[in-house]
C-alpha cells in the first residue's frame, strides 16, 4: 500500500479532514473546478482543486493523490461547500444514455 | 471543438465492469483499453456474499478494503468512461455491489480451462438486468470450444453475446468493449445485437 509505506511523511487522514468523516457520494462522482485556486488555499486542499482543472470522478482523484478515498470525499464536499469544486452525482446507467451519446462512446473507443 | 458547447454540458462519468475469477486477465484487458496506465486505489466496499460456500444461505454482506484497479477512456471532456476490474484476491467471485450500481454495463471474462469460476459474475449481471458480454480470453489458441459449447456450459441466453479476445491486446480488447456498447445500443432502438462493427 502505497499511502502506507510513505505515511512518515504525509499528516495523518484525521488531520488533513480536521476530524471530519461524513459525506458518501459515489466514487464515479464527477468533480470539476469551479475557479482556479489563489494562495489562500494551502496543501491537500490545493492539490485536489488543482487536479480537477478537467473534470475527473472522485475515484481518481484519490487515486492521483494517493490519498484514502474517505479523506477525499470529505476534502471535497468542503470545498464544494466553500464554491471552489462542484460535484456531479447524476447517473448514468444504460438506461440513461440517449443514443446520440451512446454513438459518441462507440465512435471514441473506435479510435482509441 | 466549441468550448461553450462541451462546457455547457454537466460532467458524467460512464462506469463499466471487467469482471470475472482470480487471474483471469481484468487487470491487462483495464490496461489494455486505458488511455493512461491503470490507476490504483483503496476503498471500503460492501460485498454481495455470492459464490461463497455457504449452506446457511443467509444474504450475508460484508463490508472490506479492497484495492480497485482502473482505467479511463476520455470521451469529450465532460464524458469520461471508467473501466473497473473487480476486485478480489481469491477464486470466489465477488461482487461489490458499490462498483456495480451506476454502471452501464459489465464484460465477463472468461478461462476456457477455469469456466466455473465465472458463473457467480453471470448470475450476478444477469439477476439485476446489468447488461454484459461474456469474453473468452484465450490464453491457450489449443484449448478452444464452440461458441455453443460454452453458451450452453454457461447457460446463457441468446441475447448474451460470447466473444473471443485476448486481454493483452488492444484491437482485441477493443472489440469486447464495442460488442458491449452494441448490446447497449441494441436495448435503445430494439434491433437484434449483431456486428460490432456495423454500428
Amino acid at each position: 500500500m502505497a499511502y502506507e509505506d510513505d505515511n512518515r511523511l504525509k499528516p495523518r487522514p484525521y488531520f488533513i479532514t480536521a476530524g471530519k468523516t461524513r459525506s458518501d457520494f459515489p466514487l464515479e462522482a464527477m468533480v470539476v473546478a469551479r475557479q482556479a485556486p489563489t494562495p489562500a488555499l494551502r496543501h491537500e486542499r490545493r492539490a485536489v482543486v488543482d487536479e480537477v482543472a478537467n473534470p475527473m470522478a472522485l475515484v481518481e482523484v484519490a487515486a492521483r493523490l494517493s490519498l484514502p478515498l474517505g479523506v477525499v470525499r470529505v476534502l471535497l464536499e468542503e470545498l464544494s461547500e466553500e464554491g471552489w469544486v462542484d460535484i456531479h452525482t447524476e447517473s448514468s446507467t444504460a438506461d440513461d444514455l440517449d443514443i446520440d451519446t451512446l454513438l459518441r462512446v462507440i465512435d471514441a473507443v473506435k479510435h482509441l | 471543438m466549441s468550448p461553450n458547447a462541451s462546457s455547457s454540458a454537466p460532467p458524467r462519468a460512464l462506469k463499466v465492469v471487467i469482471a470475472g475469477g482470480f487471474g483471469v486477465g481484468k487487470t491487462s484487458i483495464v490496461g489494455s483499453l486505458s488511455e493512461v496506465p491503470p490507476l490504483r486505489t483503496e476503498a471500503k466496499m460492501t460485498s454481495a456474499s455470492i459464490g461463497i460456500d455457504d449452506t446457511s444461505k443467509i444474504d450475508r454482506k460484508t463490508t472490506t478494503t479492497v484495492a480497485m484497479d482502473f482505467g479511463r477512456i476520455t470521451i469529450d471532456r465532460s464524458l469520461i468512461m471508467y473501466l473497473f476490474g473487480t476486485p478480489g484476491q481469491d477464486r470466489f467471485g465477488f461482487m461489490w455491489d458499490d462498483l456495480v450500481n451506476g454502471a452501464i454495463g459489465a464484460m465477463v471474462l472468461v478461462d476456457l480451462r477455469r469456466i466455473d469460476d465465472c458463473f457467480d459474475a453471470v448470475d450476478y449481471f444477469e439477476n439485476r438486468s446489468i447488461p454484459f458480454v461474456v469474453a473468452m480470453n484465450v490464453f491457450d489458441p489449443a484449448v478452444q470450444y464452440p461458441e455453443a459449447v460454452v453458451r450452453d456450459a454457461l447457460s446463457i441466453s441468446d441475447h448474451v453475446p460470447i466473444v473471443s479476445i485476448d486481454a493483452r491486446d488492444r484491437g482485441s480488447a477493443k472489440a469486447g468493449l464495442l460488442t458491449l456498447l452494441n448490446v447497449l445500443v441494441s436495448r435503445k432502438t430494439g434491433a437484434p445485437t449483431g456486428d460490432p462493427a456495423r454500428v
